[in-house]
């Protein structure tokens, strides 16, 4: 399983893909880092300088991309989250099995250690193409503005009492947006083998890169139709700030839980039957 | 050349039952959520004419409007959240869909095939632009269907919106004076511009890629909702966007003369692409 799977991380570093759809990402976030903290930065000088003002400095807790709400860049990187992790790695699995890559394996090592290695790989793979782009936004967003701890009095932040870990946010900001990349990280990585998984179901290339995105853009379509359903849109619960209604821990796990078990079994199974030689 | 023009005919035959017709079961889910968005509607309506706001139930123009009518213009500086409406939303995402990665995947078999024998590059890919016609007459006349269903169980058929259900549940004014009107902005308009898009994704699907293409036309559409300009597109298919019933909203006559002179551009860019394009070497 190892071998197999030290391949399949290799051939992902050596993917053009995989460096494309980074590099797509990067710069949408370095966008909308000029946009936001780059912007905010002389806020610093006026609030501290001014002696009429007592403002609280802008923080990087809402103005990097997860923070905030106003940007299209946050907007489209958030909605295209199902293509930065499908398109990366998900597809290869379908490619491997049109050219007769996987036959080739299965001679060399066990159909078992072979999918497992894929999974891993494409889990990974779709978390790192998801998650990246964020921490480079995270990096320079910390490089430019302050880490002072967030004031719901100012009336700027986008976490609100109620949502989802909302007392990390206003106690411990910092792990407030780790647990959020994590869940970002996961999240992405179980759609990219969602992606996967459609792959071994379906013979077209196209429908295997947009099935995942039609079931974001679905949940989303509901969540934001009738209220209280938003909890359970992943595009409402993934980026830290939340942009509709309230996001519950409870309403979170349940949906990753549903993709994970139902993207799992299916895999497991289809694997099971899958008999090239 | 009555041979080529037979062949031409024949090409679009093809092009027409392949990349629309056969693709029907892609229409389903789009369906199946443009139901539930009418189910809401109505629901909404039922709830306003409880409170004595709303007199009557929806005409079929009125789920129409409420479907496609887009959004406001968006100011960034008032740090609201960014929500674009996601029926209309839904809707480029139907298109975009639908219109898939026909051309893509005929390229690399049965079309090459007609383009190494008989059929010219440039009608090869007219009858792609047809096929995207074709494709977006199906997603505007499945939604319009779905409307139809659901003012015709109220026994309400109408092309002429109701004022208080537009004031009160769709959040505009109508100021439509007749049905004509109804069914220049909110079917030609709409239609236009995603044939328009329709047919750049093509066109980017060819060199792209399908996925990157289309996830491109999406990235294009929310930037039109963002921005209030001619340049993007997109804003001409919001009736909120329109002059008519925004103030300092975009101007129709513009709005048209700016596609059709896209629709050309698409059409001679991809006629002089095509002919450039080595499918043997592809």
């Amino acid at each position: 399983m190892k071998a197999f799977f030290r391949l399949e991380m290799r051939r992902m570093v050596s993917s053009m893909r995989f460096w494309l759809i980074i590099f797509a990402g990067c710069v949408l976030t370095i966008w909308q880092y000029f946009l936001t903290s780059f912007a905010a930065r002389n806020n610093i000088y006026f609030t501290q300088s001014s002696p009429f003002v007592t403002l609280q400095p802008n923080t990087w807790y809402e103005n990097w991309i997860g923070g905030e709400l106003h940007t299209m860049q946050g907007y489209v990187y958030f909605m295209l989250i199902p293509v930065w992790s499908v398109l990366s790695y998900s597809l290869t699995l379908f490619e491997d099995r049109s050219t007769g890559y996987t036959s080739q394996m299965f001679t060399r090592g066990k159909k078992k250690d072979y999918y497992t290695a894929k999974y891993l790989a494409t889990f990974l793979c779709g978390g790192i193409c998801s998650v990246f782009p964020l921490v480079v936004n995270l990096y320079l967003s910390m490089c430019t503005l302050p880490s002072i701890l967030p004031d719901s009095s100012t009336g700027t932040q986008m976490v609100n009492g109620g949502d989802m870990w909302f007392r990390l946010f206003y106690t411990h900001p910092n792990l407030y947006e780790l647990a959020h990349l994590v869940l970002i990280f996961v999240f992405s990585g179980l759609i990219a083998v969602f992606g996967m998984t459609v792959g071994l179901l379906v013979y077209n290339r196209f429908l295997i890169a947009v099935i995942p995105l039609l079931l974001y853009m679905f949940l989303h379509a509901i969540g934001m139709t009738f209220e209280g359903a938003a909890r359970f849109s992943p595009f409402e619960f993934l980026p830290p700030a939340v942009r509709a209604g309230h996001t519950t821990f409870g309403a979170t796990a349940l949906v990753t839980s549903i993709l994970f078990f139902v993207t799992t079994v299916v895999y497991v199974f289809l694997a099971s039957k899958d008999e090239v030689i | 050349m009555k041979y080529k023009n037979k062949g031409f005919s024949k090409q679009l035959r093809h092009d027409l039952a392949c990349g629309a017709l056969r693709q029907w079961k892609r229409v389903i889910p789009f369906v199946v959520m443009y139901a539930v968005f009418c189910y809401f509607f109505a629901l909404s309506c039922s709830n306003e004419k409880w409170m004595g706001n709303v007199s009557g139930q929806p005409v079929m123009a009125d789920y129409i409007v409420y479907l496609l009518r887009g959004m406001r213009a968006y100011d960034p500086f008032s740090k609201q959240p960014f929500k674009p409406p996601i029926s209309w939303l839904v809707m480029q995402l139907f298109v975009a869909f639908y219109t898939g990665s026909y051309a893509y995947d005929d390229m690399g078999s049965l079309g090459q095939q007609y383009l190494l024998r008989s059929v010219k590059k440039t009608h090869w890919f007219l009858g792609k632009c047809f096929c995207c016609l074709a494709d977006v007459m199906i997603c505007y006349l499945s939604v319009w269907a779905v409307c139809l269903v659901f003012s015709a169980v109220e026994g309400r058929v109408a092309l002429q919106p109701t004022e208080d259900i537009g004031r009160f549940v769709s959040g505009m004014t109508v100021t439509l004076r007749n049905s004509s009107e109804f069914v220049f902005y909110l079917g030609f308009m709409p239609l236009l511009t995603s044939w328009v898009l329709s047919m750049t994704q093509m066109l980017l699907s060819l060199y792209l890629r399908p996925a990157p293409a289309m996830a491109f036309v999406l990235v294009y559409e929310v930037a039109s909702a963002y921005v209030t300009s001619y340049g993007l597109i997109g804003n001409y298919s919001m009736i909120l966007r329109n002059e008519k019933f925004a103030f300092g909203g975009l101007n129709t006559g513009i709005c048209v003369g700016v596609e059709l002179v896209l629709a050309a551009c698409i059409l001679l860019l991809g006629c002089f692409l095509q002919k450039r394009f080595d499918y043997l070497e592809k």
